[in-house]
């Protein structure tokens, strides 16, 4: 079984591998042998993450960095910082995760390659 | 003609083959009493110098990833040897204690009680070059060799015996053992004379005009299983490709030497610094030891103590790459922890090396 990640790169569930889409890696190549064999349905698509209020105010629009969190505590911005972004990412925000179909390009590929046979 | 031998020394009258083979040895010619500038051409155009050996950790003493016992199939063990696609087999690291054999270690293949595809397994062990190192030698003459012994001289169930095999194709780096190869068998022990002492073997072949890829294999030629694993076992190491028809004296490579030719196919990270991307996540980016086959599999190669923080304590749970933009020549990757860590977006991380590997081989 795989699951496609961000940016195309394949994870190959039995062991977590990344696969990466490219020709001359064995494992990518394995990966479109199976597709071939077995059908999409090995394939699950990419997650589609909508981010919850504890990632937003974590996020790169959330607090500062740590570094930068010295600096507001000695001059006295920070408590209005902390409830800037509290204000704008409230608890409600409660997010969630989609899972998006597979592309195209996965059949697409996998239909131009030749079955490999058992060699004896 | 009659021989003579003038005032000054000169022997002439002597006809070609005129001095019986074994007449002129070590003893007759005095120390030094033929000079490199007396050797022709011809002969030394033919002798051989500098990297002959084509094979990749022929002598079995590179196994980055680990040397114990491992059974599977089409998995890589030692460095650059894998069992091939179907064939079960056991691999695992031995020392040669025969003073006689010029090696430290070698590759012992032990029987499986697995099955394959087609119920048995022929223990087999293959190696194969990528095409940029082999397609100089299609329609060229080349010469296998190796050393090998058995457990015993008669192994119960491997009736038809056990051979080295040199394959070649015509498609650049296909997958591992594919269909379609021309594959010349050889050596062909028979069941019963298996050697139970170091013995070398040599196989010579010459290349396919259109001969693209090469590799070497070694197998029994029936399927086996046995009842349990490890009923018994080939080792084997020297493997030497090399050209011409002639094995000549195994290539020693210095360790390091040998691991930086296998660094091409796997590897793993080094230490490493990255930035925290969001409270589970940080990315990093480093560049391969060298440029790598292709861009290679990236894999999680445990689950704990996987990277630092600021505290030099160590912190454990990193649970996938789920961000993965890596090339030939450098990673550059997001692993996501299945903690949460508390960072925030552009807190510095730590990557503690040997926590992930990439897998470039063919």
């Amino acid at each position: 079984m795989y699951k496609l990640n961000e940016h195309n790169s394949i994870q190959r569930l039995s062991d977590n591998a990344s696969i990466p889409q490219e020709p001359q890696n064995r494992d990518y190549q394995q990966f479109l042998q199976d597709v071939k064999v077995n059908g999409l349905t090995i394939v699950e698509g990419a997650d589609v993450i909508e981010p919850d209020y504890v990632a937003l105010r974590t996020g790169v629009d959330g607090y500062a960095s740590t570094g930068e969190q010295f600096g507001m505590q000695t001059d006295g911005t920070w408590d209005a910082h902390i409830a800037d972004v509290k204000t704008r990412f409230p608890k409600t925000i409660t997010g969630g995760t989609t899972i998006a179909d597979v592309p195209a390009w996965v059949q697409e590929e996998a239909d131009k390659v030749e079955l490999q046979q058992e060699y004896i | 003609m009659a021989i003579t031998i003038n005032g000054s020394g000169t022997v002439t009258g002597l006809s070609v083959g005129g001095l019986p083979d074994g007449t002129v040895d070590s003893g007759t010619l005095a120390t030094d009493s033929v000079t490199a500038v007396k050797i022709p051409d011809t002969v030394e155009s033919s002798l051989k110098s500098g990297r002959k050996n084509l094979i990749i950790n022929g002598g079995f003493d590179v196994w980055q990833r680990g040397t114990g016992r491992v059974f599977g199939s089409n998995t890589y063990t030692s460095d650059r040897w894998t069992e091939g696609q179907y064939q079960q087999a056991g691999h695992e690291k031995v020392a040669v204690t025969d003073t006689a054999v010029p090696f430290k270690s070698a590759m012992r293949v032990t029987s499986s009680s697995t099955a394959e595809v087609s119920s048995g397994t022929r223990m087999a062990l293959a190696t194969m070059l990528e095409s940029v190192d082999s397609e100089r030698y299609a329609g060229k003459t080349v010469t296998l060799s190796f050393w090998v012994r058995f457990s015993a001289a008669t192994l119960a169930g491997a009736t038809t015996g056990w051979y080295s095999q040199l394959s070649e194709y015509d498609s650049v780096d296909p997958v591992l053992y594919a269909t379609g190869a021309t594959r010349t068998n050889s050596v062909n022990i028979p069941n019963g004379s298996y050697p139970t002492t170091w013995t070398k073997y040599e196989q010579t072949v010459t290349c396919g005009a259109g001969m693209k890829n090469l590799g070497a294999r070694f197998l029994f030629s029936n399927q086996i299983n046995t009842t349990s694993n490890s009923d018994f076992w080939y080792e084997i190491t020297g493997v030497q490709l090399e050209e011409g028809s002639v094995a000549t004296d195994f290539e020693h490579r210095s360790y390091g030497e040998e691991l930086a030719l296998c660094q091409r196919y796997f590897q793993y990270n080094p230490r490493v610094l990255g930035v925290w991307t969001s409270i589970s996540a940080f990315r990093f980016t480093h560049s391969f030891t060298c440029k790598m086959r292709a861009t290679p599999t990236v894999t999680l190669t445990g689950l704990t103590d996987y990277h630092e923080l600021y505290n030099s304590a160590g912190y454990n749970g990193l649970s996938s790459v789920s961000y993965n933009q890596t090339s030939s020549f450098g990673a550059d990757i997001k692993l996501t922890s299945s903690a949460t860590s508390g960072r925030l977006y552009g807190d510095p991380s730590l990557l503690n090396q040997t926590a992930l590997s990439y897998d470039a081989e063919l």
